[in-house]
């Protein structure tokens, strides 16, 4: 059994509005183990990315944690202060975004924004030495003359380039975790198979365990090894990707998988998911999915719906039957 | 064989670069150089191709927002690249677009009745301000809205719905042929179902051509009936979707379609990217735009462009130099 790197239990994080309390994820768990991929799909909306604030402590107000807990390697860090929480941050635990642009200081030049994760977490080296790092991280991520690039100021890359300045800074003090957050959703397909192969490529040599947080199922077939699938801020299904892709159970997962065109298997009309997400604030009682879901009965109204295991990775939220069992 | 609705020939639309104290022209962006294309009508004509390489230039140019620098286009027949006034007015009515983005495509100012009853105003031939209401309600039927929505803002809407906001706009006038410029692509994907099913009934419908204008071969797989790849400008390669996505026979073309991730396919083993990015098009390569990141590069790419060489079946045509090494022998 190799090392749990992050565990996530019951984690809720909630917005305080003039509304009310917004419950954006609620009561979510999983962990991940060294060298493995954790893919999170879902829509807009389903609490992805504040998962991953969550744990990077990056929530801003009004948000906060409210439930369970978040532990890096066995420690608790939920309930860290900034401070505190920097000893992990860009250190052990790092995260890239989806928008390079706006991810990146445009008035710093790319070397000097990579140079300050050393400055801050290795304060013993010299500033020739930071230089050297920094120009070594340029190398690692593919990025051609690096001495030069490391001059240049990011409006000067493409969006190709700036995602891998991007990933050099994430990596640059070698994190065991690392997030990576629609890392190239704004890319074009030929760059980002490029980018989905750096990162796994960098995974396998360095071996980090990545959360990977995408839309597109395609992109999440290719990198995750287990998938978490999120809609309304819960978890309605996860397990091995085999398991999501071969065997989908929950209705939502298996409509989604249904819903995308795929290349090479042209259908007169796609089926389509009716109906919008309901809303967080005012969340309907029992199933989330029950107003969208083809299989709904009067139960899903009344029932909490429970996981049901069907295998010991795999398992899905529940009021009636699986959708492969009809 | 169908008629022609839409023909191009040798379009091109150059932008000119300003720099210096002087601000005087130091160059040009070929965003789009020489396209020539047909789209019949009631088909849906995709082109596909990275940020940059000139498929919205090239529907905005078409759709006359922008002039084209030169070349022609026939619309039913007639060259509409030299229209101004009413004629030009005339030509808008039956060509509208979608736009890729619906936050940004709609005025948050304005309520749903007064963004779709826009066109209406404009091109009035009579209506009445009542006629234009029940008009609305009907248009923001068909597209799957309530007639309660009409007095709603588009922040009260979600991203899908409010495509459909922009696609009964575009349809108000009952034009024959719409651009959709990335109509899906700002959309989670259970709602860009949604949006395609709708523009496909739209299509059978009211009898509607569309260009459609996209960077997700996938989804131009599923609704479009010929499709062109450009690069930096120029067409790679163009064929009726059926050919090309069986059989694609340019590098660049292989080379997209082998990059997408497919669903539930797993990890692709050892498989060949793309090295390097799209070059700039104030600058582009010498000879073909492709060979810097060409698999199948030869010598003689770098200095000689190639032709758009019919490869003999379906109106399937590329530009490539290996293509036409392999056409000769095979003669």
């Amino acid at each position: 059994m190799s090392e749990t790197i992050l565990e996530v239990k019951n984690l809720r994080t909630t917005f305080r509005t003039k509304a009310g309390d917004v419950h954006a994820v609620d009561g979510i768990s999983y962990s991940i183990t060294k060298g493995r991929t954790l893919g999170i799909v879902g829509e807009s909306g389903c609490g992805k990315s504040v998962t991953s604030f969550s744990i990077m402590g990056l929530l801003e107000n009004p948000g906060e944690i409210t439930g369970g807990e978040i532990l890096f390697k066995g420690e608790k860090i939920s309930h860290l202060k900034d401070e505190q929480l920097l000893k992990y941050r860009g250190q052990h635990m790092a995260m890239i975004f989806q928008e390079p642009m706006t991810a990146l200081n445009p008035v710093i030049r790319i070397g000097e924004q990579i140079n300050e994760q050393f400055i801050k977490h290795r304060p013993h080296l010299s500033s020739k030495e930071v230089k050297e790092h920094s120009i070594e991280m340029l190398n690692l991520v593919g990025i051609p003359s690096p001495e030069e690039r490391y001059k240049s100021y990011p409006h000067q890359l493409s969006g190709g380039m700036r995602q891998r300045a991007l990933i050099a800074m994430a990596l640059s003090c070698d994190p065991e975790f690392l997030i990576a957050d629609e890392p190239t959703t704004a890319l074009d397909v030929t760059i980002q198979a490029q980018i989905l192969d750096l990162i796994q490529d960098l995974q396998n040599r360095l071996g980090m365990a990545v959360q990977f947080i995408t839309h597109d199922l395609g992109v999440i077939s290719e990198v995750a090894d287990d998938i978490l699938v999120m809609y309304a801020g819960r978890v309605c299904e996860q397990g091995s990707a085999d398991e999501i892709f071969k065997k989908p159970s929950h209705p939502y997962t298996h409509a989604l998988l249904n819903s995308i065109p795929k290349l090479g298997h042209k259908v007169h009309r796609l089926p389509t998911i009716e109906g919008t997400v309901p809303s967080i604030a005012n969340r309907p009682s029992g199933c989330q999915f029950k107003n969208r879901c083809e299989f709904a009965t009067d139960i899903c109204g009344e029932k909490q719906p429970e996981f049901t295991e069907i295998s010991s990775t795999h398992k899905w939220l529940a009021t009636t039957l699986g959708a492969r069992d009809r | 064989m169908s008629e022609i609705i839409l023909e191009v020939k040798n379009l091109k639309k150059h932008f000119p670069i300003h720099s210096g104290l002087l601000l005087r022209e130091t160059g040009q962006v070929k965003a789009v150089d020489d396209i020539t294309l047909k789209v019949k009508k009631g088909s849906t004509y995709g082109l596909v191709g990275e940020s940059g390489c000139g498929k919205s230039t090239l529907g905005r140019t078409i759709s006359q927002l922008y002039k084209a620098t030169a070349g022609d286009i026939f619309f039913k027949g007639k060259d509409i690249t030299k229209l101004s006034g009413a004629d030009l007015k005339t030509y808008r009515k039956e060509v509208q677009m979608i736009f890729q983005d619906p936050y940004a495509s709609l005025d948050p100012r304005m309520t749903v009745s007064r963004i779709v009853a826009q066109p209406l105003h404009i091109h009035n031939d009579g209506k009445s301000a009542k006629q234009i209401q029940e008009r609305v309600v009907e248009l923001l039927e068909v597209v799957g809205l309530k007639a309660a929505h009409v007095n709603r803002y588009p922040h009260e809407f979600s991203g899908g719905q409010r495509q459909r906001i922009g696609i009964a706009r575009a349809i108000a006038l009952n034009p024959e042929l719409i651009i959709c410029d990335e109509p899906v692509s700002a959309l989670d994907v259970s709602i860009q179902a949604q949006v395609l099913n709708l523009l496909q009934d739209l299509q059978e419908k009211l009898n509607l051509t569309y260009l459609f204008i996209s960077h997700d071969l996938s989804v131009v797989e599923h609704i479009c009936d010929e499709v062109m790849v450009m690069y930096l400008g120029r067409t790679v390669e163009s064929a009726p979707a059926d050919v090309l996505f069986k059989n694609p026979s340019h590098p660049y073309t292989k080379a997209l379609l082998n990059a997408i991730p497919i669903a539930g396919h797993g990890r692709k083993k050892n498989h060949e990217n793309l090295t390097g990015d799209i070059p700039s098009p104030i600058n582009p390569p010498s000879g073909c735009y492709f060979h810097p990141r060409c698999p199948e590069v030869m010598d003689e790419c770098k200095t000689k462009a190639p032709k758009i060489l019919n490869l003999g079946h379906d109106a399937h045509f590329a530009s490539c130099l290996n293509l036409e090494i392999k056409q000769e022998d095979n003669k």
